[in-house]
């Protein structure tokens, strides 16, 4: 027998040990075992070695591994991960899910940074909402950003490790780097991370990334940025006379906080009279199907998620407090990430799915919305590849292909510019921040619009700028209730009938109607500016920010509902140039 | 982090899972499977509650290491509970997680490198087979406490020194096999090879470990035999 034979003969052996071979083989061994003691012999060595891996001691699994998952599972379903979108996912590949995630973060960062810069000239504000945006020192800090893009400081190629920017000398913030970084290293509860208490905070956005490279390739993006830029840049205090007003800016020493590799969010905190422009700015650009939840309480739909929003906005909303230690949500207590909002962004699937963007030219984007055509509000995620199109979105339509997330910013300054130009709200705002009742720029006009062609929506609405025109024959609707989420894990149980009281009955949720989306978007109600100056300035006062968690969702594409036979939605004129993160990346 | 024997062991022998229970469980776990995906998460923990100790042992017979089984094994469940969401039933619940759980920790094992491991694929030199090189070469190593093979103690530990002498490949296939009671269609279905790589990579395993356990003398003569035929 040669060597060959001999080790397929050992083979089979092996495999007729664990009856793996088939009758004509079996035969052959066999044959063999009766006729040649050897290979009897071969046999029970292969056996004997098959007991004794066997009878290796075991160990259990242990107990904190299934606390752990349960922990994380229930945190993911608590923020909308886990739960009833995920019935929707199946065949949503890794693949689509890294890129949707990505993507969209890309498209939250770089609104986020937006807004933390005040650049949005076009895009309207809350009721009045003292968000005046400094817009001279907005545009110095973007400049800032852009001009020193620099080698040295670049991270394009993912190598950013995760805290690189927090661990910058610059901000100071190693004691409190080194305590969350702990926190997760050891698999804190999400309570733990949300609530950790960076010194001297006061916004703070944190990201969290489906995978760790995910995390470092797309925060490149900003972390760029914020290396780049000069501490005084970051490092504004909203506390001080001369620092904005308002919008998201990260503040050098919260720096950027990653809750680790597990999580697929982006935590932005954000005065509560922001919450509901950046719904809208992020609905506007993501075409969001969403779902927002803060704390027990869950808004499903746009229409939901608006008015929810609203209320955080007008400060009808809190949480109380079951912890003595710790005051209720809605005062003081709540600086520090107390309120939850989780808003998941869906639509992206189709066009970041493997195989690419549909076709739809040069932008990568899907079609327009036809005239007529109704929104997928409500609903799970519709594709674009299933005839939904993405809403003109700001960020997206200013960066073209091969433009860099830089080149959206820089765009987004020159729009900036031309807001200005037009007697925008950022210029009036910026020189008078007190101000608040502007007319509307046409942007915001047309923003508000998309807004209005939702349910509630009374009115038909023309609006009009140099990239849409939009118009809505959506029918006055009557604002639903807040549901609770079916189902939802311990947390939302024990909160869930005082919270849902509080909601429902303190300040009863008006219908939005036509005027208050009109008044919303356009910030032109003198009544409602007053309550969100009040607001906004007890916002900046007291530190009274909440956390809006953006949650990445993938979602299978959903066939959409049949439209109610009264609803009208708008066609979105104009290709909004939507760019998957890694090619905008790639530049 | 006490040693117990996990509860449903397979029982050396009749390991393959083709019985009436295993198929009622596959059963459970679709259906825990569907509860999940249609928004209940704590249905995931069932699934999680029948399978860690299986998935942790097994990672923790690859990887070596108690620690970074524990992490491989909370790992590999959550990446599960993203995943499940594509999650299609083509196979059980129980594979797809070892699946999930055996990639990791071979990822790990491999990046890793902490100990030196021996690569049954490569050929065998005078010899001419891969087996007899890898056991000539298992053989060369355990020269030095071969006295310590008297009793069982030192024959378990034997075998677990040899199970992490071997590669990753290897050990992972032996492991799947020989302590989880996968059948070879499973087994390659989990680490995604043929079924007839399965079986050359579980006899040359086998081989190795009995190279490393058995007294010179007996291989000497086992040899001898073999070479007879």
């Amino acid at each position: 027998m040669t060597a060959v034979e001999r080790e397929k003969l050992g083979e089979w052996l092996s495999a007729y040990a664990d009856g793996e071979l088939n009758a004509e083989q079996n035969a052959i061994i066999e044959r063999l075992l009766v006729e040649d003691e050897e290979v009897r012999h071969r046999l029970d060595e292969l056996r004997a070695v098959s007991r004794m891996v066997f009878d290796l001691p075991r160990h259990g699994a242990p107990p904190s591994i299934l606390q752990d998952i349960r922990r994380q599972t229930e945190r993911d379903a608590l923020l909308g991960d886990a739960e009833d979108d995920r019935a929707s996912v199946p065949g949503q590949s890794r693949y689509g899910m890294r890129l949707l995630a990505t993507a969209a973060l890309l498209a939250v960062v770089v609104t986020g940074g937006l807004w933390m810069y005040g650049v949005l000239p076009g895009r309207p504000l809350p009721p009045g909402s003292s968000v005046a945006h400094n817009t001279s020192k907005s545009e110095e800090a973007l400049d800032g950003l852009r001009e020193s893009e620099s080698p040295e400081s670049s991270l394009s190629d993912g190598s950013a490790a995760p805290g690189a920017v927090v661990a910058d000398a610059r901000f100071g913030k190693q004691a409190d780097l080194a305590t969350l970084e702990q926190r997760i290293s050891r698999r804190a509860p999400s309570e733990e991370l949300v609530n950790h208490p960076f010194a001297n905070e006061m916004n703070v956005v944190t990201l969290t990334y489906a995978t760790d490279r995910d995390r470092d390739g797309s925060l490149a993006v900003l972390t760029d940025r914020l290396r780049a830029a000069s501490v005084e840049e970051l490092a504004i205090d909203p506390s001080k006379p001369d620092a904005p007003q308002g919008g998201v800016f990260i503040k050098g020493r919260a720096g950027v906080n990653f809750v680790g590799p597990q999580d697929r969010q982006v935590l932005v905190r954000l005065p509560k009279n922001q919450v509901e422009s950046l719904v809208r700015e992020i609905d506007s650009q993501a075409d969001v199907d969403a779902r927002m939840q803060v704390g027990p309480i869950a808004a499903h739909g746009r229409d939901q998620v608006h008015q929810l929003a609203a209320a955080i906005s007008r400060g009808d909303f809190s949480v109380p407090s079951e912890d003595p230690a710790r005051p209720a949500i809605g005062g003081e207590a709540e600086a520090l990430g107390d309120l939850l909002v989780a808003l998941n962004i869906d639509k992206h699937a189709d066009w970041l799915a493997p195989g690419g963007a549909p076709d739809t030219g040069d932008t990568g984007l899907a079609p327009p919305r036809e005239a007529g055509e109704r929104d997928s509000r409500n609903e799970t995620a519709t594709p674009e590849r299933n005839g939904v199109s993405l809403p003109g979105g700001t960020l997206e339509k200013q960066s073209s292909d091969g433009a860099s997330a830089e080149d959206s910013l820089d765009a987004k300054s020159k729009r900036s510019a031309r807001g200005r130009e037009r007697g925008g709200r950022s210029t009036a705002t910026a020189e008078a921040p007190t101000e608040q009742a502007l007319p509307p720029s046409p942007e915001s006009a047309a923003s508000g619009a998309r807004d209005d062609a939702r349910p509630e929506a009374a009115s038909e609405t023309a609006a009009t700028d140099d990239e849409h025109e939009i118009k809505d024959e959506s029918p006055a609707k009557e604002p639903t209730v807040l549901p609770v989420l079916p189902d939802r894990p311990s947390l939302a149980a024990r909160r869930l009938a005082e919270v849902r009281q509080q909601v429902m009955t303190r300040e009863p949720t008006a219908p939005i109607d036509a005027s208050d989306a009109d008044a919303s978007d356009a910030g032109a109600s003198d009544a409602n500016a007053s309550d969100a100056n009040a607001s906004d300035a007890n916002a900046s006062a007291s530190g009274a920010f909440v956390t809006l968690v953006i949650q990445l969702v993938s979602r299978e594409p959903a066939r959409p509902a049949p439209p109610p036979a009264d609803l009208k939605l708008p066609a979105a004129q104009g290709t909004p140039n939507h760019k998957p993160l890694d090619k905008v990346k790639a530049n | 982090m006490g040693t117990r024997h996990v509860a449903e062991r397979p029982n050396p022998g009749q390991r393959t899972e083709s019985s009436g229970r295993s198929e009622a469980i596959s059963l459970e776990d679709a259906q825990l499977v569907v509860e999940v995906q249609n928004g209940h998460p704590e249905a995931y923990g069932t699934l999680v509650e029948r399978y860690q100790d299986r998935v942790f042992n097994a990672c923790w017979r690859i990887v070596g290491n108690l620690e970074d089984a524990r992490d491989l094994t909370q790992d590999a469940f959550l990446k599960g509970f993203e995943g499940l969401a594509g999650f299609r039933g083509e196979s059980g619940f129980y594979t797809w997680i070892f699946r999930v759980a055996v990639n990791l920790a071979l990822s790990h094992r491999r990046s890793s490198r902490t100990r030196r491991t021996i690569s049954l694929d490569q050929t065998g030199g005078a010899e001419g087979t891969q087996a007899e090189a890898l056991s000539q070469r298992m053989r060369d190593e355990g020269h030095r406490r071969r006295e310590e093979l008297a009793d069982g103690v030192a024959l378990r530990g034997k075998v677990v020194e040899a199970l992490q002498t071997l590669d990753a490949d290897h050990r992972a296939v032996l492991v799947l096999r020989d302590i989880e009671g996968f059948d070879y269609r499973r087994i390659a279905e989990i680490l995604g090879i043929a079924i007839g790589t399965v079986k050359s990579r579980l006899f040359r395993a086998r081989m190795a470990v009995r190279d490393a356990v058995t007294p010179p003398i007996e291989q000497g003569s086992a040899e001898q035999g073999s070479g007879r035929s």
